[in-house]
């Protein structure tokens, strides 16, 4: 049920932007919407299906991770 | 690009709000669980050296005069170096400044205003607006803050003198205790929220009529008042809610609103004072999204960058709901890893930039 | 041939009216007598009109002899009869004492002649029977000459109209009383009396295909920011629309945004108004047809200024503020009530708590159903009232008063409270100067109410916001909507939320009172 009401408002966005876009021959930017709405509709679709979607932190968490170590042991 | 211009007022009071956005709830509850009743002390610290990395980031723009940070990056670096670079930036804006922040006004609702309404649909409605703002551009975002301000400074002035009648000055007893390295600690624990961030304020400065010294003074004086308004809450909180309470509460602004009364009549009036953070909140959220939209169209070259707001509007939702699992994670996150990572976008990359641009005009010579 | 009908009553008319000392020259021409040439013209230019009933036909012979035979062409009731007798009476005059030389009779000096004679009214010389349909439905009669392509139309127009009386929609206590008419000329010589100076200009535009309707652009000239003048007439020159019954047409067809909630065009039915916007270097339009003149460009301020606040002394410019938070109630009230009610009682003080919990206990409705119902009822009752015929207004009122104020209460079905929350609306409502304003806070109102019942104040706050944005981003010809607060002006603070005294000069060496 989620998952189609990303679908539908996903329809929804490229109703709004796709007649414009191709009005006025903006290829490039149609392209670009095109491939973003898709990743955006994806994302979402999954986390409506309570797929596990890797979270951006962890690898951010497990860079910073020694410098943070690092940090810490200094002021403490 | 069709952005329309913003006039130094309008960035002053934009910058006041980025400034403030996140920190004003935070941090007053970090500064009192480290160093306690010194709590102001990193703040008056932290507004200096703000205001340091203020000059500094807008001397990098006067670089290159007219450009926005991603320009300037590709300038730097050319196409095929600076693209990672901006792409990183734009991660930096768009995923951790904009979701966190979101997860912030979502955690704040459903745990101390309107606990039976589920976190989304809160970022629903607040990435709906975000969505609206960004695609009438950042002069209707500029011209809206400008209006805006008078009533939110009228908010800020009510909210201290409401809570004024509660302060008990012993509280800030003893004074000058902290030692230095807890000082420090929290000193970058409040840039990191306030300072760094700004280097994203670049991507709006090309923006501005005014330029040179007088965008620096509105810059500057923006940065100021913002960082003013959070050491009064810091100390406001400290002073009347305590040391203890103020750590231990998630968002002591908010407890401290509560302490409102009046006369036994104006009393409770906490969410009232709560659009002070729902508006400064909101405007550091669009700045950043706006900041990492803008950013992805201009490395795309893509004229407009509205095309994007829709489909960044739509992943912001699914971020916004992923990055923090819970709570606990959000303060072990802005704690430890928050500080090295902004501080890597906020000073590492920008004092690169530096170096690249004087070792350039070393070799043309 | 359906014109020969019209022909008899107006053959008959001017046989008892006009028994003067030339009664036998304009001998009555029959058909018979027409030559060709002029018969046929005639016919096609009724044809041109469908024939219809109410074209009266003359034709007549003019000179001593007779020579010059001319066929008149008028709409009857649009022309004042008497005007269209004297350019016939002068005609033939004219005709006789001159009499017609043998080449006075030639195409351009007979019509260079009449051109002339006739002391009346406004001539235009035309070659096209087209035009000459044109003409008469504009109130022209028009004159054909026998043997002559050329011919003349004559401004006779008498058109109906009502006079100038008290405005109705905008009225004040003090300051003039008188309103514009239906009538395009009447409405700009208003205008014209209070400034007097030739730097009032004015253009005139005919819009919609159909009913060609007078529009007139005024302005003046020094004063106007040309850059709206010519936006204005590009976007006039764009439209493309049949017809042209009242200024709301042009007002929707010539905005800048199709979706803007609020209206980015002023209109009024004062002259004195359309003066002062004048004198701010306004341009005013007037749509012949309505008493309703259109101002732009138009800022959202300028929508709480009544005509009356420059008319006290500055003391009741004062009142703006009180039109401002009008706004803010007219527009919030309900959505307040909805938010405290259902998420932040804490923010009552505890007596009134309980009583309002009290009030509501035996309400059947959460506070948003109730809200709804009862806006929408006071909507229905305000309807009504305009739509029903005066008679009947009177049993509205009693039957809103009694099934808003007390049935509803007694039956348990909504507190009374929601009924004093939906009055403070209602009066709030009515309290702005120009009813404009009024319809955007009737349309916001309930989706603020919605967020209110869904997310609190929080909701509101985002509603507001959204507004903000919105409001920030139209623009009327150019101008910001939210000036002079955003962009910020500030020479124009003084009369912006509140009007400032009048700067006063008396008695300065070289001042003078202003």
């Amino acid at each position: 049920m989620a998952a189609f009401t990303v679908l539908a408002a996903a329809l929804a966005v490229a109703w709004i932007e796709v007649p414009s876009l191709r009005k006025r021959k903006r290829r490039k930017e149609l392209w670009v919407f095109a491939f973003f709405l898709c990743v955006a509709t994806g994302l979402n679709v999954l986390k409506a299906l309570d797929v596990e979607i890797p979270n951006l932190f962890q690898p951010i968490n497990a860079v910073y991770k020694p410098v943070s170590d690092l940090i810490e042991g200094m002021l403490k | 690009m069709d952005n329309g211009k913003i006039s130094g007022h309008q960035l002053m009071i934009l910058t006041m709000l980025f400034t403030m956005g996140s920190s004003i709830l935070v941090v007053p509850s970090g500064l009192a669980g480290t160093v306690q009743q010194d709590a102001w002390l990193p703040v008056v610290v932290g507004i200096v050296v703000t205001l340091a990395l203020s000059w500094f980031y807008l001397y990098i723009g006067s670089l290159y005069p007219d450009r926005t940070l991603v320009e300037i990056i590709e300038k730097l670096f050319g196409r095929w170096v600076g693209a990672p670079i901006t792409l990183l930036f734009i991660v930096v804006a768009f995923c951790v400044g904009s979701g966190s922040c979101l997860y912030y006004l979502g955690d704040f609702m459903t745990t101390q205003i309107m606990p039976e309404t589920p976190i989304q649909y809160f970022h629903l409605l607040y990435i709906l607006l975000l969505i609206q703002g960004t695609r009438l551009g950042l002069e209707t975002l500029a011209r809206s803050a400008e209006i805006l301000f008078p009533f939110f400074l009228l908010l800020v002035i009510a909210f201290i003198i409401f809570v004024s009648p509660q302060i008990e000055t012993d509280r800030l007893q003893p004074m000058l205790e902290a030692e230095f390295k807890p000082i420090l600690q929290s000193t970058l624990s409040y840039v990191s929220f306030s300072g760094f961030p700004l280097i994203f304020m670049l991507m709006l400065t090309p923006a501005c009529t005014d330029r040179g010294k007088r965008l620096q003074k509105k810059f500057l004086l923006g940065n100021l008042i913002g960082g003013l308004l959070i050491l009064i809450t810091t100390i406001l909180c400290v002073l009347v809610l305590g040391v203890d309470a103020t750590s231990r509460s998630m968002y002591p602004n908010y407890a401290l609103a509560r302490k409102i009364n009046l006369f036994n009549f104006i009393n409770r009036i906490e969410v009232i004072m709560a659009i002070i953070w729902f508006v400064s909140l909101f405007f550091k959220i669009v700045v950043y999204f706006y900041a990492g939209v803008l950013a992805m169209a201009q490395l795309l070259r893509i004229e407009n960058y509205r095309v994007l707001t829709f489909p960044f509007g739509m992943m912001l939702y699914v971020l916004s709901l992923m990055v923090y699992p819970d709570s606990s994670f959000m303060r072990h996150w802005d704690s430890t890893i928050w500080v090295p990572l902004i501080a890597t976008f906020g000073l590492v990359f920008p004092l690169l930039f530096v170096a690249v641009a004087i070792g350039k005009k070393f070799l043309t010579r | 041939m359906r014109f020969r009908k019209s022909k008899e009553p107006q053959k008959h008319k001017h046989a008892t009216d006009h028994r003067s000392q030339h009664e036998h020259e304009q001998v009555p021409v029959t058909q018979t007598q027409v030559t060709p040439g002029l018969q046929d013209r005639i016919e096609e230019t009724a044809k041109l009109l469908g024939g219809s009933t109410d074209l009266g036909i003359r034709t007549f012979r003019l000179g001593p002899a007779g020579e010059l035979l001319i066929g008149v062409l008028f709409l009857d009731g649009l022309v004042d009869q008497a005007r269209v007798q004297d350019v016939q009476e002068t005609l033939s005059l004219q005709a006789e004492k001159e009499g017609f030389a043998k080449q006075a009779l030639k195409e351009q000096a007979v019509i260079e002649w009449a051109q002339n004679a006739i002391t009346v009214g406004d001539v235009k010389r035309a070659t096209d029977l087209q035009a000459a349909a044109q003409s008469l439905v504009s109130g022209e009669t028009v004159i054909l000459f026998d043997g002559c392509q050329e011919l003349l139309s004559v401004t006779t127009s008498a058109p109906e109209h009502r006079a100038v009386s008290e405005p109705v929609t905008q009225t004040v206590i003090r300051g003039p009383q008188e309103a514009f008419t239906e009538t395009l000329r009447v409405n700009t010589s208003l205008v014209r009396r209070k400034i007097k100076d030739p730097n009032l200009w004015m253009e005139t535009k005919q819009i919609g295909k159909v009913t060609k309707t007078d529009v007139a652009i005024m302005y003046i000239n020094g004063l106007v920011k040309e850059s709206v003048l010519q936006e204005l007439h590009a976007r006039m020159d764009r439209i493309q629309i049949d017809g042209i019954l009242e200024s709301g047409y042009i007002e929707e067809l010539i905005r800048e945004q199709r979706y803007a909630v609020f209206p980015t065009v002023n209109n009024t039915e004062r002259p004195d108004v359309v003066a002062a916007a004048l004198l701010e270097g306004r341009v005013a339009v007037f749509i012949d047809g309505t008493p309703f003149v259109l101002l732009m460009p138009t800022v959202f301020i300028q929508f709480f200024q009544a005509a009356e606040d420059y008319y006290h002394l500055s003391d009741f410019g004062v009142l703006r503020l009180l039109r401002l938070t009008s706004f803010f109630l007219a527009l919030l009230a309900p959505s307040l009530y909805i938010a405290i009610t259902t998420f932040h009682q804490e923010m009552l003080p505890t007596s009134l708590l309980i009583s309002l919990a009290a009030q509501r206990e035996g309400i059947p409705f959460p506070a948003f159903a109730e809200a709804l119902m009862m806006e929408i009822t006071f909507e229905l009752l305000r309807e009504a009232g305009i739509r029903m015929p005066r008679a009947v207004g009177t049993a509205i009122s009693i039957v809103g008063a009694l099934v808003l104020g007390q049935a509803a209460v007694q039956a348990g079905l909504v507190s009374p409270a929601m009924v004093i929350i939906v009055s403070i609306t209602a009066i709030n409502s009515f309290v702005f100067p120009n009813y404009a304003i009024s319809i955007a806070t009737r349309v916001l109102r309930f989706p603020l109410m919605l967020l209110a019942a869904t997310f609190g104040i929080f909701g509101i706050i985002v509603g507001m916001l959204a507004l903000l944005f919105h409001l920030t981003s139209i623009r009327s010809f150019g101008v910001p909507y939210l000036t002079p607060f955003s962009p910020f002006v500030w020479g124009d603070q003084k009369d912006a939320l509140v009007r400032w005294p009048r700067e006063v000069r008396v008695g300065q060496k070289g001042g003078k009172a202003e």
